[in-house]
């Protein structure tokens, strides 16, 4: 519904700064991942 | 979905009835949905309260036994936390953050309604914990094994509903950065940003740095219990002390996620009804950066009991004392904000006021928490239960409170009643008081927190905080039907709503467009 | 009765009142903490006011600019509103002079933190051991060692009966120590964490399974000190006191001397054989102590959370199965291990206790002996 058109409704140069965010969104997720995966490795490790 | 394939580009659109709700992208419906979301959990987790205030009336089992009462503390706070305070502020977060910054949305829309629709799955499914075999988890809402691993068939659960809601944090999180960086409109610097819109940038920042943290520690749990780890077991070589580092790694960050939104909130309104700027903004903005960076090293004030060497405990002390000097900045900036101003006080500046007060109480009482020869004496007391209920009650709540009282009139396009809602600030503010102050008598005179019964020298603050209790628990129905009302109808309000307000929010119609911006505004 | 309730809940606030107003009727109604009978919990004690004086201080300051604000810079009043809105020359100074206050108030804190974690040169060691719900205690010099738990009755808890002075905060067996000497304990946990504190010692640590922590204390007045588990353990967390009575020298020698008798006479006794009478008897006593907080006095257990005996495959099944399961506990669950919490007479009675109480007539008798073989 909404999504699809927001893209539309922007205005010029809107759409650059959309895919930018998208990036953005996948790059902080991974650092999220990264922060999970490496506290579980650490602690079975025992280096904390 | 039809609808968009059959839309008219300038006319506000969306589907009717429920499936609005479920399949909607649009940051004020999402909005809409956490904050009621939010009320809903935080009448829950009042009821849950009231239970357990219940049972403290008076020594002596009476209503509940202690397995149910402790499971009812545990819920209590996973509720408030996760489901009451954390989602309001994602809903303020949705319906101002794009208004705020001159954008027509959320930069990801349908992440934003997935981050909502989980968290009702992951509330019921916690809730449902009530009534399974061995009741619900019990262990308080810091999980601490070995206790937390004696939870009947409860568990699993448990853990699976705290990844849920910290999925749906860092995804809320995420949209939350990604909107800011990129979706102001142009001229619309960073320190030209409101206040709001900053402390939730860094409170994002903070949730992503922490919920994997707890998940990992929750994970580790689950494979404790069941695939025979022994990652805090000490039989097996593992460290229960570890599981309490890691959790309040996550756990102090996650304190100022609940409370800096509220700092933000409190500078919105503050100046609008002093009718003079804010007081140093960019202190503020750095003030709540210093406070985010302390939060990642003074974990362990919360752990001096375990046994930890004298210079780790002197490390945590000085760390944590160091907290109060940005915190106090904040504080003098309130008030030189409101020195010289021209005041009045409708009933989103009483919560402001009523929050810089008791916060500040609530501040004064972390600071001796943060002594620790003292704290050997306050820690697990009620004086502890005191300090996080003045800081999250008086302080995160009212001013989740006074941020609806303020911008509601925006929301809905109709004036809530003046009367009524200074009504429920005094009722509010009187009764908390006397709900949570003489907790602080209770705790230093030798009652430990978490226990069901206690001896008969408690007995009559007891009472006194649990009358308290039940008035602070009804008022707040006086709260649900005062915003009830406002939706549905009520004077209009103006554009700009009230006199002193400045922001891009206010120049939009009260009610917004489906849309906030469509075409960016310029911001000079 | 209400009367006499409101009256009392009034006398309370009248107190709230009185120490806002300055003056000190602390003591009478429990509002500010313990000034303690040893020397760290005078010194957490002063260090306490200090610290509430200064942030006193502080509220005076702040809190009064705010109200004078609040009365003078009115819109009501006519008031017109400055547009000032930013000095760094004040921000320097309000990060500056609370960074100064904080400094003064580590100092103290530090020579009293020091002082607290210094466990050396004591006189005598106890350890100190957390159950799920109550402390065992162990004089390592003299050998000597008990369990300590909850001496208020059920019906006190459950309402059925006047509650006492010291209601929850009774136990059967107090620790007892000698004044005036510097007395370490090392605490450390069977099962989950607890916490050791008693308030007017002025000190509390944590007891968590696979560490031993270490605090101290010297009181130095007689008496008897009262306090609680301060970690959440389970069901039973508010029902676990500790109570320490404060001996002279001597009393404290003859207490001693009376325990170690009391041991070498149990310790004799495991020796023979003990008639069915006998060991129902003492089974009993031991049941009700350690196992009725959970599989309830009856039998009956709590549908879900606990175990019902009446009747269960346990206790009226293999004697060799049931006796095991009462020395090495139930991993995972609330059920402890209890061969290294009682002696083999108490295993020995609890046992037959529970194979032939109520109803579960298996006629089995176990012999101290044949747990001395199990273990």
């Amino acid at each position: 519904m909404a999504a699809p058109r927001l893209v539309e409704m922007m205005t010029t140069g809107q759409d650059d700064r959309k895919r930018q965010a998208r990036w953005m969104a996948v790059l902080l997720a991974l650092v999220a991942i990264a922060v999970y995966a490496g506290f579980i490795w650490m602690t079975a490790k025992g280096m904390l | 979905m039809n609808t968009a394939t059959t839309h008219d580009a300038h006319h506000e659109e969306h589907q009717g009835g429920l499936l609005r709700w479920v399949f909607t992208t649009n940051h004020k419906d999402i909005g809409t949905l956490y904050l009621l979301f939010a009320l809903l959990m935080f009448i829950v987790g009042g009821a849950m309260a009231m239970i357990i205030r219940a049972e403290l009336f008076q020594p002596g089992l009476q209503f509940v036994d202690p397995q149910f009462f402790n499971s009812m503390t545990t819920m209590h706070a996973l509720v408030m936390i996760f489901g009451a305070v954390m989602p309001a502020f994602v809903g303020l977060a949705n319906w101002l953050i794009p208004m705020m910054i001159g954008a027509p949305d959320m930069a990801l829309p349908r992440m934003n309604n997935w981050s909502f629709w989980i968290l009702p799955f992951a509330f019921t499914m916690l809730l449902s914990t009530l009534f399974m075999e061995g009741g619900g988890p019990a262990g308080g809402w810091t999980l601490y094994p070995p206790l937390v691993l004696q939870t009947g068939n409860a568990f699993p659960f448990v853990i699976f509903s705290i990844h849920l809601m910290g999925i749906s944090s860092i995804m809320g999180a995420i949209n939350v950065i990604v909107t800011i960086v990129n979706m102001r409109a142009p001229g619309m610097t960073l320190m030209k940003m409101p206040l709001f819109v900053w402390t939730w940038l860094i409170t994002a920042y903070l949730l992503i740095a922490v919920m994997p943290v707890l998940a990992g520690a929750v994970t580790m749990l689950l494979t404790d219990r069941f695939f025979d780890t022994s990652f805090f077991n000490a039989a097996g070589g593992g460290d229960p002390v570890m599981f309490q580092h890691i959790f309040w790694f996550f756990g102090h960050p996650e304190v100022y996620i609940l409370i800096l939104p509220a700092f933000g909130i409190v500078s919105q309104i503050i100046p609008t009804f002093a009718r003079k700027p804010l007081f140093g903004y960019s202190s503020m903005v750095y003030a709540t950066a210093s406070i985010a960076f302390l939060s990642f090293i003074v974990w362990a004030h919360h752990m001096f009991t375990v046994g930890m060497p004298l210079a780790g405990e002197l490390f945590f002390m000085y760390a944590t004392m160091l907290i109060a000097v940005p915190t106090g900045v904040k504080v003098f900036n309130w008030v030189s904000t409101m020195w010289k101003g021209a005041m009045t006080f409708e009933t989103p500046m009483l919560f402001a006021v009523g929050f810089v007060v008791m916060f500040t109480i609530g501040g004064f009482s972390g600071l001796m928490l943060a002594i620790a020869p003292v704290d050997f004496q306050y820690h697990d007391t009620y004086f502890v239960v005191a300090h996080f209920h003045y800081v999250l009650v008086t302080g995160a709540v009212f001013a989740i409170m006074g941020a609806t009282y303020y911008w509601l009139p925006k929301w809905t396009g109709h004036m809530y009643d003046e009367r009524l809602g200074k009504l429920h600030f005094w009722l509010s503010a009187i009764f908390v008081n006397i709900l949570f102050f003489p907790q602080h008598f209770l705790g230093l005179a030798g009652m430990p927190r978490r226990i069901p019964d206690y001896s008969i020298q408690f007995t009559e603050f007891n009472q006194i905080s649990s009358i308290g209790g039940f008035a602070f628990g009804l008022t707040q129905l006086l709260f649900v039907y005062i915003v009830i009302k406002t939706i549905r109808g009520g004077a209009r309000a103006t554009d700009r709503v009230w006199e002193g307000a400045h922001g891009l929010e206010w120049t939009l119609p009260s009610p917004p467009p489906y849309h906030s911006f469509q075409t960016a505004p310029e911001i000079k | 009765m209400w009367v006499e309730k409101a009256k009392r809940v009034l006398t309370a606030l009248a107190g709230a009142a009185s120490m806002l107003g300055g003056t000190t009727a602390s003591a009478e109604y429990g509002l500010n903490l313990h000034r303690g009978v040893t020397p760290i919990s005078h010194e957490a004690y002063d260090l306490h006011m200090l610290i509430f004086w200064v942030c006193v201080a502080i509220g005076v300051v702040v809190f009064g600019a705010m109200f004078i604000s609040i009365i003078r810079h009115r819109k009501s009043r006519g008031h017109q509103p400055a547009q000032f809105h930013e000095s760094t020359t004040v921000e320097i100074i309000w990060t500056t002079i609370p960074f100064l206050i904080l400094v003064g108030m580590a100092i103290p804190a530090t020579k009293a933190l020091v002082a607290m974690e210094d466990t050396r040169n004591s006189d005598l060691s106890i350890k100190v051991t957390g159950y799920q719900w109550k402390w065992g205690y162990d004089y390592i010099d003299s050998g000597v060692s008990f369990i300590s738990s909850l001496a208020t009755p059920r019906d006190q808890i459950e309402n059925t009966a006047e509650k006492g002075e010291h209601y929850l905060l009774e136990v059967d067996k107090p620790l007892v120590v000698p004044v005036n000497k510097k007395v370490r304990l090392l605490i450390t946990s069977n099962d989950v964490i607890h916490a050791w504190w008693v308030p007017q010692l002025g000190m509390k640590k944590d007891a968590i399974p696979g560490f031993v922590n270490e605090m101290w204390f010297r009181i130095d007045t007689e008496g008897t000190y009262r306090g609680q588990c301060a970690e959440l353990c389970g069901k039973d967390h508010g029902f676990m006191p500790i109570v320490v009575v404060a001996k002279n020298e001597q009393d404290y020698n003859q207490w001693l001397a009376a325990q170690k008798a009391a041991s070498d006479a149990d310790a004799a006794a495991a020796g023979r054989d003990w008639s069915k009478a006998e060991l129902m008897a003492r089974g009993e006593k031991v049941y009700k102590a350690n196992c009725a907080a959970c599989h309830q006095a009856g039998g009956t257990g709590v549908p879900g959370a606990f175990p019902a005996l009446k009747g269960s495959a346990v206790a009226t099944g293999p004697k060799a199965d049931h006796l095991k399961l009462v020395m090495n506990g139930r991993p995972g669950t609330a059920m402890a291990a209890f061969g290294g919490q009682l002696n083999d007479i108490e295993i020995a009675a609890v046992v037959t206790y529970e194979r032939n109480a109520w109803g579960n007539d298996t006629g089995d008798m176990v012999q101290p002996s044949e747990v001395k073989a199990a273990r």
